[in-house]
């Protein structure tokens, strides 16, 4: 199993206020899933997502990734499994302004001890091919479009060829074709390079190519149709 | 790894060239002033050091070991063998020339007015081998029968070239002598107490008038040398006895202290340009954390560990304060190449205010290269530039990956 995660718990305290984003969230997700997590605004999407990459942490619960807790481990410990084994894909992209289209895609690798420039020049170039971006090497991130800047998003969650992607509203800031055309893209890496997929959604065009959706409603597991077929 | 976190700090302070360009500035416009500061500073101790030991000290000072220094201008002073310890003197290799010099104070009176002043004789040709007394005279030339007044003295008691006027003193026996005099040239040295307080006679004439036939207040020694005048002082000491012989460093006890405070004056200046560089620094690492909260958030999502971000913000800020005062260098060494060259008048400057301000001399002041004025406030603009940077990169650092990247 790749990710487990036992009753898991967040609860934001805003003053006097107690929401709790996550209530006893129990899950299991397979290597080589792509599951959808969906649910209306506030319902813990965002949350559970945080919670699962470390960015966040529960109040309760168990992560176990590859049946080890991750959540009890130092913030280096975390930070050493992110870089090895987690991607990032944001919303809103998330690139950074000063650096190339090739130097974004490139960033995961630079922090891996393997580093060798040459290969991860070659495994950039590869990436950036896959998600039909060859040629934009140079550009800046401003220089190129929205759906571009979520091509190299990707393709910087995908260079390390990392176990589980996490994908935040991946096609929330794009227009409808675009939004397709990442999905298929993202869906294209899944059957090929096997890439563990978790997102989240409330589009449901996006929902209905995941291979399993999982609705949030109020911090709760309201459905989880794991047997749901790919369009 | 370490040099990626760097490339990355150094791109990020090409993001926002206006705040940079503002921070740089006031490293840059810190930095040459305190270089050219420090410079002039030396400047000015080397050309007052050149003026006492030209005018004053020499290389080395020989006077009787019962020299009273509250007392300078007594008779008592007297050396009475100078003659014998000029030729002891004169033995060793290292010395050029050997000047006696007999001082005493006196009454000067032009009919009208009387002002103190100090009268020193000299012998012409041997103070020459010693001082470059000579060359300032002016308006006229050394006469064994009149004096070399200083201008300014003249000036004061209304004595021009050919003038008569009066001294008065105590001889050795105590008794009050007058002696008349005349102007035969003018002083107009870059020396200014010699320009206002000094009169120059013969030696013969000093010593004869006094009753202290043969005897010296002081023997002025050159030496080839000057940087080893102590080493050769210390050989003389052996070679005499009954006189007290000290090198011009050992004599400018009291203006080293001077230098030092200079010095000091210096570190507090460059203490303020610290401070508001770190001012500037912090604002801009400050800002820049803010702006970057939700890259910071990313760069932890993608695996930058903690200390790895504030390494980034900490570089930030070191490498702005080096470029910074890098530049703040370069413009205080273009500035220093003119003023080391063509050099400052204090003279002129100082004419017009009719005051030397207390700095001994009036001459043209070129200011040193000194590699420290270089390689210390740069140095410690990085080093306080990272360390201001160090607070700000710890609130980036501390940053909750989540909160950070909520933020638009």
């Amino acid at each position: 199993m790749l990710l487990e995660i036992q009753n898991l718990e967040k609860i934001y305290v805003a003053g006097e206020v107690r929401v709790n984003a996550l209530k006893n969230i129990t899950l299991k997700i397979k290597e080589g899933e792509f599951t959808a997590i969906a649910g209306p605004s506030g319902s813990g999407k965002t949350t559970l997502l945080n919670c699962i990459g470390l960015l966040d942490h529960p109040d309760s619960g168990q992560i176990l990734f590859l049946g080890e807790d991750i959540v009890s481990k130092n913030p280096k410990e975390q930070a050493f499994l992110r870089r090895q084994n987690f991607g990032f894909i944001f919303q809103t992209y998330n690139l950074i302004p000063v650096l190339t289209v090739a130097e974004n895609v490139e960033m995961p690798l630079r922090l891996l001890p393997s580093y060798e420039k040459e290969t991860a020049r070659q495994r950039v170039s590869e990436v950036l091919t896959a998600v039909g971006l060859s040629g934009f090497e140079d550009r800046k991130p401003l220089e190129i479009s929205g759906g571009q800047q979520q091509r190299v998003s990707i393709a910087r969650a995908l260079v390390k060829k990392p176990k589980l992607i996490l994908a935040d509203e991946p096609t929330a800031n794009l227009d409808s074709k675009t939004g397709e055309s990442i999905i298929d893209l993202m869906l294209k890496i899944n059957k090929e390079e096997g890439t563990t997929f978790l997102f989240s959604t409330h589009d449901t065009m996006v929902m209905d190519r995941a291979g399993r959706l999982i609705l949030l409603r109020d911090g709760e597991i309201h459905e989880d149709s794991k047997k749901r077929k790919r369009k | 790894m370490k040099s990626y976190v760097l490339s990355l700090a150094a791109k990020n302070i090409l993001r926002n060239k206006r705040r940079t360009v503002l921070t740089f500035s006031m490293l840059v416009f810190g930095v040459s002033f305190y270089i050219l500061l420090s410079a002039l500073f030396e400047g000015f101790d080397r050309a007052a050091f050149e003026s006492i030991i030209n005018f004053e000290s020499g290389h080395i000072k020989a006077r009787s070991d019962k020299y009273d220094k509250d007392f300078p201008f007594d008779p008592e002073n007297f050396m009475e063998n100078s003659s014998a310890v000029m030729e002891s003197i004169r033995k060793d290799p290292s010395v050029l020339g050997v000047a006696p010099r007999i001082l005493f104070s006196a009454e000067m009176d032009n009919g009208l007015d009387d002002t103190p002043v100090l009268v020193t004789g000299i012998d012409p040709q041997a103070d020459d081998s010693v001082f470059g007394l000579g060359e300032y005279f002016t308006d006229g030339s050394f006469d064994p029968t009149g004096a070399v007044v200083g201008a300014d003295l003249a000036k004061e008691m209304s004595l021009y070239p050919g003038d008569p006027f009066y001294i008065t003193f105590r001889t050795k026996a105590g008794a009050y002598y007058s002696l008349e005099l005349w102007v035969a040239a003018l002083l107009k040295s870059p020396d200014p107490a010699g320009n206002k307080t000094r009169i120059f006679i013969d030696i013969a004439l000093a010593s004869n008038v006094l009753g202290t036939p043969g005897a010296a207040t002081e023997i002025a020694v050159k030496t080839d040398n000057l940087k080893t005048a102590a080493k050769t002082a210390e050989r003389l000491r052996k070679r005499t006895s009954g006189v007290s012989i000290q090198s011009w460093d050992e004599m400018s006890h009291g203006f080293t202290q001077t230098m030092q405070t200079k010095g000091k004056m210096s570190q507090i200046i460059l203490f303020f340009i610290l401070i508001i560089a770190m001012i500037g620094i912090v604002n801009t690492v400050l800002i820049s954390v803010f702006e970057k909260r939700k890259e910071i958030g990313t760069l932890k999502a993608i695996g930058f560990s903690d200390s790895e971000v504030r390494n980034i913000f900490v570089l930030e800020g070191a490498i702005v304060g080096f470029i910074g005062s890098l530049l703040g260098a370069l413009l205080g060494a273009l500035f220093n190449a003119y003023l080391s060259t063509v050099g400052l008048d204090y003279g002129a400057i100082m004419e017009g205010l009719g005051d030397d301000m207390g700095i001994g001399f009036l001459s043209i002041v070129r200011t040193t290269w000194n590699p420290e004025h270089y390689i210390v406030p740069v140095t410690l603009s990085t080093l306080a530039s990272a360390l201001a940077a160090y607070l700000p990169a710890r609130r980036a650092m501390k940053m909750d990956p989540a909160e950070a990247l909520r933020t638009t």
